[in-house]
């Protein structure tokens, strides 16, 4: 049977709000409560080239993720929501001049939101995709000890 | 019976009288010149865009819809050509970033900012422009040869054509061109 919806946990990072499918998603807590663990631990924006900041952050929290092939982490903004559905109809495909992008690029496609207060575009973000470009760029996601955050 | 004696009768001409074909000869004579001056006088549609307080032109077979500025939704890792998209009644467009493109450097956003909806090469796109000036027909004999001072980087889109509006030059872009640079 094909999926209809799908459950979304979305946070905004530079004023760009980003969507992440629960599926996949196999804890989460605060980064300064992370314990060291021997998994590989990466901090989102690094990876995607935006031009923040680990201060940048206002209350990061750690998202893990696993699958067959991997296990690791991504360090986020806090959730602003978590099991947000969002219907098939409303996520549409990158446009055409984005599409070379969308081969490499861990952004696959965008969904439209209307709610209270709220009507905009979420970017849809694979993490594992994500995870497979840091590999690629060799970013600093490493098996490393979480920063101390203060 | 003679056609005189026809005439004379109150009957009709068997067939047309010299004055007559005449007068046939010069309406076609005529019409075909019409014709020839219509060709000649063969319109093209612009729309009239500013940048940087310059006029351009993209062709209005090219342009599906002029909208308001909105803000632009910035996609992580998109080519630097691109400021990103926005949604249109449900439908995800990119937005260009024309002042990049060719060298000029872009301001704030005012009231006058315009996303110009363009088409081309199968390919359809937000084009962010500072304002839309004018919607006009321009006589296709009126569009000369672009200005040789023409910055190299604003030549690299112009279609060929240079007109004047309110007397100040409008260069033509091509949509097809500046989509195939982000394509390629």
């Amino acid at each position: 049977m094909q999926t209809q919806t799908l459950f979304l946990l979305l946070f905004t990072l530079k004023g760009i709000r980003f969507g992440v499918d629960m599926e996949g998603i196999c804890g989460m807590e605060p980064l300064s409560r992370t314990s060291e663990r021997e998994i590989p631990i990466g901090w989102f924006h690094e990876v995607l080239s935006l031009e923040i900041s680990r201060s940048d952050y206002q209350s990061p929290m750690v998202l893990y993720l696993q699958n067959a092939k991997s296990h690791f982490g991504v360090i986020i903004e806090s959730p602003e929501e978590v099991n947000r559905q969002i219907d098939l109809e409303n996520i549409r495909p990158l446009p055409k001049l984005m599409e070379q992008l969308c081969r490499i690029s861990p952004v696959w496609g965008a969904a439209l939101t209307s709610g209270k207060g709220e009507k905009g575009i979420v970017l849809l973000t694979d993490l594992f995709r994500w995870r497979d470009l840091s590999l690629k760029i060799e970013s600093k996601t490493a098996t490393v000890a979480p920063p101390a955050v203060s | 019976m003679t056609e005189e004696q026809t005439r004379e009768n109150g009957d009709a001409p068997r067939g047309k009288e010299k004055s007559e074909q005449i007068l046939d000869a010069v309406k076609e004579r005529r019409n075909r010149q019409r014709e020839s001056a219509a060709a000649e006088e063969k319109t093209v549609n612009l729309v009239v865009f500013i940048l940087d307080g310059d006029f351009y032109g993209f062709y209005g077979e090219e342009i599906k819809e002029i909208l308001p500025y909105e803000p632009v939704t910035f996609v992580p890792g998109c080519p630097d050509d691109l400021l990103g998209i926005i949604n249109v009644r449900g439908d995800i467009e990119s937005v260009v970033n024309l002042h990049r493109m060719m060298g000029i450097s872009p301001g704030e956003p005012t009231r006058d900012t315009r996303i110009v909806i363009a088409s081309a090469e199968g390919i359809r796109s937000g084009i962010l422009v500072d304002g839309v000036e004018d919607v006009l027909d321009v006589p296709q004999s009126e569009i000369k040869r672009p200005l040789a001072t023409l910055d190299r980087s604003i030549r690299e889109f112009a279609v060929g054509g240079e007109t004047l509006y309110n007397e100040k030059y409008v260069t033509i872009l091509d949509v097809g061109k500046i989509f195939s640079k982000i394509v390629h």
